[in-house]
This record gives C-alpha cells, sequence and structure tokens, in this order.
C-alpha cells in the first residue's frame, strides 16, 4: 500500500509542477502568460522541446543519454540552409537524414567501439559544433522566403500531435517500445531474452538525431536563417524537460512518452515566462539549472536505481 | 545430563514495517550442536540468524550469551562476542589480498608505529588457511583472482581466527562446489568436537539430514519444533517446514521410461574462452540431460555456449536437424531453445518490471498483430503462464522485485514456456528456492520431458542430477570426463569420482 502512494505520488509531481509554472506565471505576468499570442509563442518554443524529448525517449528508456543534440539540431539546419538555397523541397528530407546517418555513427561508436554514450554524444557535441562554425563559415546560412510557409501554426501544431500519438503507440504496443524500456530495465535479462541490443541503441541514436534534424528545419524557416548557434543548448533542455516530467534518466519500464510533453511544455512555459517577467538572461540561466536539481530531487526515486548508469 | 546452553534466545519478536517476521520465537542452542535452521523463504530464519549476529536488533525478548544477557549493537560487536556469520552474499572486500581481507579491521596486531608488517601478516593468514584445511588459497593473493568459492573460505579462515563460540553459516553451500562444501562440513564437525555451536541454514534437506545432530523448524515467523538425532529426517523436515503432508516422490520416480528420441542440438568439438576444452555431446528430443561438476568445471559456460551467449573458438553448437549454428541468444530463441541463467535477479528476471512483461518479453513476435501488440494478448499470455506455474502473485502488475526467489524462478520459467520453447536449459534451476517450489519444478520439468520436449539441466547438486536426468554428463576442467546413464544404481560418491 505504501509503495503504491509514494508512486502515485511520484506521478503527479510532473502534473503539479506545470500546473504551479502557469499559475505563478500568470500572476506574476498580470495574465500575459495566457494570452493568445503569448501562448502561440509557447507553443513555438515547446515544439522543438516536444519532437526533441519524445525523440529522445527511447534512447532514455534504454538508460542512455544524448548529449550530442545540440549540435545535431545545429549542424542539421546549416546543412538544410544550404540545400535549400538549392532546391528548397529537398531541405527538410536531407536535414533529417543527414540527422539519422550522424545519430548512427553515434551508436556505432557507442555499440561497436564499446565507448560509453555519454562520452561519445558529448564528444560528437563538440565535434559537430566545430563542423557547424565550419560549413555556415562563420557566419549564418539565410533561407529563401519560399520556405517561410513552413514556419505555420497549423502544420507544427498537427506535426506536433502526429509525433506525440506515433511515438505512444511505438512506445507502449510495439516492440520498439517494449524491448528499449525492457534494456533500460536490465540490459543482461533483456539480452538473455532476445533482445537484439546493438540494433536497439542504434535505432534510438538514429531516431533522436532524425527528429533534431526535424527540430534544425523547423529553426531554421522561423529564423529565416541557421547560424552557428543554432540550437545551442538543445541538449540540456530536453534533459531538463525530461525530468521535470518525471522520466527517469536511468530508463526502464517507468518511462512514458508522457513524461517528455509534460515536462516540454512546463519547460517551454518557464522560459517564456521568464522573458514576460522581465527577467535578466543570466538569471533564467541559473534559475533553470535550480530547477533541473529540484526536479531530479523531486522526481527521482533515489533508493533502487541511479540517475545516469 | 542436560548441558548449559550457550546461546539461549527469548521469546524474539521483529517486524519490518507491517511484516511480522519474527513472533515469538525461542530457541536453545547447547553446546556441540550443528544446529540447522530451517523453514520455506520468508518464514524467518535469516531475520533470526541476523538478530543474533548483530546485523539486525530485535523488537521485543532477549539473548542470553553463556548466563550473560546478549545484545549486539553491531555485526562487529557481535563478532567480538565471539559470534560470526558467513552470509549468502559477497563478504570480503575486493581489491586488497587475502591476507588483509582476513585481517580486515585487526590490522593493529601486525603494526608497529602504524606502519602494518605485511610479511608477519601474509604468514599469519597462510597459518589460518592452513588450519581450516585450504592450504590452496595463497595468502599474498589479491582477493578478486579468487574464484567465488575460495573467497567464501576466505570468509571463513576470517571468522575462524576469532575466537568463535557461534559460527552461523547461511545458505553458504549452494554456492559452493563439492570441494569447498567438504570443507565447511569438516570445520562445522570440528566446532562441534570443540563443543562450540554451529547453527547453519540451508534448502538443501539431505544435506542437513546427514552433518545436523539438532534442527530448528520456524514456519511464517513461529517457531515450530526443534528435531533431534533420530528424528531428523527429509520427510518429516519437509512436513513440518509446509504443515502439511508432502507427497513422498520429490523428483521422478521412473527408472526405465526413457523418451529420448532424434538429436536436436549438436555441440561439436567445443572450446571456449571460458574454459571448455573440446565437448562433444549431443541432446535428444524428449529427454532431460544433466550437466554435473564443480563449480569451475565449465558447466555454467557449456549452458550459455548452448544458448548463443559464449562465442566458440574452436568448434560449434548447431541444430542437429538442418546444422544451422547457434551463435546468438535471438537466433537460438528463434529455434525455440529457452534458457534460465543460474543468476536469477541480474540475467533472467527484471526485477524494476512487472510481470506481464517479463513473461511476454521473449514472446512479442508471438503474440503481435503486424507491429501492434496488444495488451490484451499480452494479459492472456501471461495470466496462462502464470497459471500454469501458480505463481504467488497480488497481480499481473506485481513487480518481480517484489517477489520471492521461488516465485521469480517461477516467472523465468513462464517466460520460456510462454514461448512454446521445445529446449530449456536450465542453469541451476533450484538453487535457494524452498522445497514447495522445487517439488512444482521438478513436476514440471518431468512433464515436460514427456511432452517430447528436451532439458539440458546444469547442477551442482549431485541428488537432483540423478533424480531427475535421463542421462548426466560430468565435467572436469572443461572436459567431459564421464557419461552415466539413469539408474537406481547410481549413487553421487560414483559420480564424485569423476569430478574431482
Amino acid at each position: 500500500m505504501k509503495i503504491k502512494e509514494k508512486i502515485k505520488i511520484r506521478e503527479i509531481v510532473p502534473f503539479l509542477s506545470l500546473i504551479a509554472v502557469i499559475v505563478f506565471f500568470e500572476i506574476v505576468t498580470n495574465g500575459t502568460l495566457l494570452t493568445l499570442k503569448n501562448m502561440k509563442l509557447i507553443f513555438n518554443q515547446a515544439f522543438v522541446l516536444i519532437i526533441g524529448s519524445v525523440a529522445c525517449s527511447f534512447i532514455v528508456a534504454q538508460g542512455d543519454v544524448d548529449f550530442s543534440m545540440g549540435s545535431m539540431v545545429g549542424i542539421t539546419a546549416v546543412c538544410a540552409a544550404w540545400v535549400s538555397q538549392v532546391a528548397g523541397g529537398l531541405a527538410l528530407p536531407a536535414a533529417m537524414i543527414l540527422g539519422a546517418v550522424l545519430g548512427i555513427i553515434n551508436g556505432i561508436l557507442f555499440v561497436k567501439f564499446k565507448i560509453p554514450s555519454f562520452v561519445v554524444t558529448l564528444s560528437t557535441l563538440m565535434v559537430l559544433r566545430g563542423l557547424t562554425i565550419f560549413i555556415a563559415g562563420g557566419g549564418s546560412v539565410s533561407v529563401p522566403f519560399s520556405l517561410y510557409k513552413y514556419d505555420s501554426f497549423p502544420l507544427k501544431l498537427i506535426l506536433c500531435i502526429v509525433v506525440i500519438l506515433a511515438a505512444t503507440f511505438c512506445f507502449n504496443y510495439t516492440k520498439l517500445g517494449k524491448w528499449s524500456k525492457a534494456i533500460g530495465s536490465g540490459i543482461t535479462a533483456a539480452h538473455q531474452s532476445g533482445v537484439p541490443i546493438g540494433k536497439m541503441r542504434l535505432f534510438g541514436y538514429g531516431l533522436s538525431a532524425a527528429m533534431c534534424g526535424l527540430c534544425g528545419f523547423f529553426n531554421m524557416v522561423r529564423a529565416g536563417s541557421a547560424a552557428t548557434n543554432t540550437g545551442n543548448f538543445f541538449e540540456t533542455d530536453i534533459l531538463i524537460a525530461l525530468v521535470l516530467g518525471g522520466m527517469p534518466l536511468s530508463g526502464g519500464s517507468t518511462s512514458k512518452i508522457r513524461c517528455a510533453v509534460i515536462g516540454s511544455l512546463t519547460l517551454a512555459i518557464l522560459i517564456n515566462g521568464m522573458v514576460c517577467w522581465n527577467l535578466n538572461e543570466k538569471v533564467q540561466q541559473g534559475i533553470k539549472g535550480i530547477i533541473f536539481l529540484i526536479a531530479v530531487w523531486l522526481t527521482f526515486d533515489k533508493k533502487n536505481t541511479s540517475l545516469i548508469k | 545430563m542436560k548441558k548449559e546452553a550457550i546461546l539461549q534466545v527469548n521469546g524474539i519478536y521483529k517486524s519490518f514495517g507491517v511484516v511480522k517476521a519474527l513472533k515469538d520465537v525461542s530457541v536453545s542452542f547447547l553446546p556441540g550442536e550443528i544446529h540447522g535452521l530451517i523453514g520455506e523463504n520468508g518464514s524467518g530464519k535469516s531475520t533470526l540468524s541476523s538478530i543474533i549476529s548483530g546485523i539486525y536488533s530485535c523488537d521485543q525478548g532477549e539473548m542470553i550469551l553463556e548466563g550473560k544477557v546478549y545484545k549486539p549493537t553491531s555485526i562487529m560487536d557481535g563478532e567480538k562476542h565471539g559470534i560470526c556469520m558467513i552470509v549468502q552474499e559477497m563478504g570480503t572486500i575486493g581489491g586488497i589480498t587475502v591476507a588483509a581481507n582476513v585481517f580486515a579491521g585487526k590490522e593493529e596486531l601486525f603494526s608497529r608505529l602504524g606502519i602494518v608488517n605485511r610479511k608477519a601478516m601474509n604468514r599469519a593468514a597462510q597459518e589460518a588457511l592452513d588450519k581450516i584445511g585450504a592450504s590452496y588459497i595463497k595468502a599474498e593473493n589479491k582477493i578478486d583472482e579468487e574464484s567465488f568459492e575460495n573467497r567464501k573460505i576466505v570468509e571463513i579462515a576470517r571468522a575462524m581466527f576469532n575466537d568463535v563460540k557461534v559460527l552461523i553459516i547461511d545458505e553458504t553451500t549452494t554456492a559452493l562446489s563439492q570441494k569447498g562444501r567438504e570443507l565447511i562440513y569438516q570445520i562445522m564437525n570440528r566446532l562441534k568436537d570443540e563443543n562450540k555451536v554451529v547453527i547453519f541454514i540451508s534448502h538443501d534437506l539431505d544435506e542437513l539430514t546427514e552433518h545436523c545432530n539438532t534442527v530448528t523448524v520456524l514456519r511464517d515467523g513461529v517457531y515450530i519444533k526443534t528435531l533431534y538425532g533420530e528424528e531428523i529426517q527429509p520427510d518429516v523436515m519437509r512436513q513440518l517446514m509446509i504443515g502439511r503432508e508432502v507427497q513422498d516422490n520429490y523428483y521422478r520416480d521412473d527408472y526405465e521410461d526413457y523418451r529420448g528420441g532424434e538429436d536436436v542440438i549438436t555441440m561439436e568439438d567445443v572450446c571456449t574462452e571460458g574454459g571448455l576444452k573440446h565437448v562433444s555431446f549431443t541432446l535428444k528430443k524428449g529427454e532431460i540431460l544433466g550437466i554435473g561438476g564443480l563449480t569451475d568445471s565449465g558447466m555454467h559456460d557449456l549452458g550459455r555456449t548452448v544458448f548463443g551467449l559464449e562465442k566458440c573458438e574452436k568448434g560449434s553448437v548447431y541444430l542437429s536437424s538442418s546444422g544451422e549454428k547457434i551463435q546468438s541468444p535471438q537466433k537460438a530463441i528463434r529455434h525455440k531453445i529457452g534458457y534460465v541463467s543460474k543468476n536469477r535477479d541480474k540475467e533472467s528476471i527484471l526485477n524494476q518490471s512487472n510481470i506481464m512483461d517479463n513473461i511476454c518479453l521473449p514472446s512479442y513476435d508471438k503474440i503481435r498483430q503486424g507491429i501492434y501488440i496488444a495488451p490484451k494478448a499480452e494479459r492472456n499470455l501471461a495470466q496462462q503462464e502464470s497459471d500454469v506455474l501458480k505463481i504467488k502473485m497480488s497481480s499481473l502488475k506485481q513487480l518481480c522485485g517484489q517477489l520471492s526467489g521461488g516465485n521469480k524462478q517461477k516467472v523465468a520459467l513462464a517466460k520460456w514456456l510462454g514461448n512454446d520453447s521445445d529446449i530449456l536449459i536450465l542453469d541451476c534451476p533450484t538453487r535457494g528456492i524452498d522445497v514447495g517450489v522445487k517439488a512444482a519444478i521438478y513436476k514440471l520439468m518431468d512433464d515436460y520431458r514427456k511432452e517430447g520436449k528436451s532439458i539440458l539441466m546444469i547442477s551442482e547438486e549431485l541428488p537432483e542430477l540423478i533424480g531427475m536426468s535421463d542421462r548426466i554428463l560430468i565435467l572436469k576442467d572443461g572436459m567431459v570426463t564421464k557419461e552415466f546413464k539413469r539408474s537406481r544404481e547410481l549413487t553421487e560418491s560414483e559420480a564424485i569420482k569423476y569430478m574431482i
């Protein structure tokens, strides 16, 4: 009985914190937060967070992390921008395919060369950022006007819903999700039950990075250009979002897509709210860090598992 | 001629939250006793021994050690009073030498001005090891180089160096091979002759019958009865533990009913890094093939190799019918082979997942429709298999980690039965499991055999091998030394000859 109650509380915390964040900023910004115009802004912020955190849920469920996401967004955005100058229609596929390839390279370094995943993705984070600066020629690459139409609210809303539904389905009702969670719960036992660990890891990193390509594309069309700093700190934002949503970073059976979505919304509102509240940007960073700590402390079951394997 | 008890335990109560682990338990431990403590999983025997050794304190009741009230505050305090415990799990400290382990916490015996005289310590440790008949363990070696078994023996040497009055051995022997067990039995007997007390916890009733002169039975945290001398018999103990009459035929009772058919799996001239040397055998349809030997004989490696978990450096494992090689667990599973590891908690069960997820894990290809895995199909499969195995659980959503050892093992078996496996590789299938579940597993194995399916059973327990197998292969130093056919005449000592 006691255990059950504890689990319930841990499941409710993310919902409560989402509501708390909304109420708090609605009050301190004198109602600016929930105006239609601002909600659209929030959605734009939340859109990439949701896509990114949902996509990396599979690899997180396996008990691994992807620190390279920020640079993945950056490099795919810059490459997509170059491509768009030649052929606008190819920008999105190019971004996603490039992402998938780079993600699979992440996976191969981890699986075949047996380098710990956080080392691999931290390294690619740095390498790809450097490469992005090189490719962008030190400045930014602009995008033809014809692509601006993709920065549309209805399109993004539909895409967002489709991604969430598809991910939820795969996560709960297909082998992809079930195997990912099994790996996070116990890798040896999963292996001995026939789960192809290596392939699942390649899939996880490939998916995460391919969807970074999608985020990169929408980042690019929204800004009208792709710059060397596009996607900076995306990976940390994703981590904060996941934790705020109650996702165990050690993976396993308690992982849920819901966590990624709720956490992304909470973080997007938090960031937007702080801007509306006219907080200094340095202070905003500090607050994000503190909230990350508190979220880990509140949502994570310290006794049974380690946060990161 | 009633002797004064060395240790008297009076009216002990202990609760963990709402669970009452011990209720008013009183036992006397007399000098010269090898006192078996038995009961099903969760009966409170480990709790009682933990209280005696000072790991837990009791809620109520008292203990009298040689006429004085004994109230240990920690396991160290217990040791100071001469009460030592050898636990089930690892009790040594990694990264340091054997000698340093023997004298951990007692370094001042060998130090002068804060500098430890390693030579003197090694010498003394070697003496301690020699004294218990384990001279083959070298005191100056790093503990990590020693096998699990040898580390247990180092623990015993450590315990024996103290002036032991009461030695508690908690289910240690199940993890040991014959050699290690013999050593423990010798030590037990020596303590008995010195009029000390040995408290011996084991699931192996034959072992208890053979070595104990007193046995106390606990059931659901309550003291049931103490048996002396001739009263100690497996049937009697079994009945007291479970509280009802148990069938006599624990193992299968047939000797002529051999149903072996065509070959299903062939292992041909296999060498592995783990120590198999030119091993060849075939497993036939409808038979139980037993694999016996000492822990480090390579028998566990053999099971892993058949399931595709270990690479063959030479030779191969293949399906006899098609010649297709088995090189990965996925391939093995596709060909309806199931494997239950010796290391239940790490390798065969996901403790953080629920029972349903555990049972269905290898069977998703069987129950999916397209890519969709219907929750209903999962529930049906899990319900069906847990009914067959009579898994004791609150619901299919219960976490496996909350189950007892026996029920976890049932889940591990349910996984493979649910996947319609035709071949089961069982590594120590009844390790650390109480008699009730043990009997159920043996019954299941026998039924499985009669259905024309095959079992490769790897076991460190000779009675189980002799009782259940159609054929037994004995492994020694990675090589097959002997094959026995099922027979009434086969004895343990006959089999041991080929193991050592």
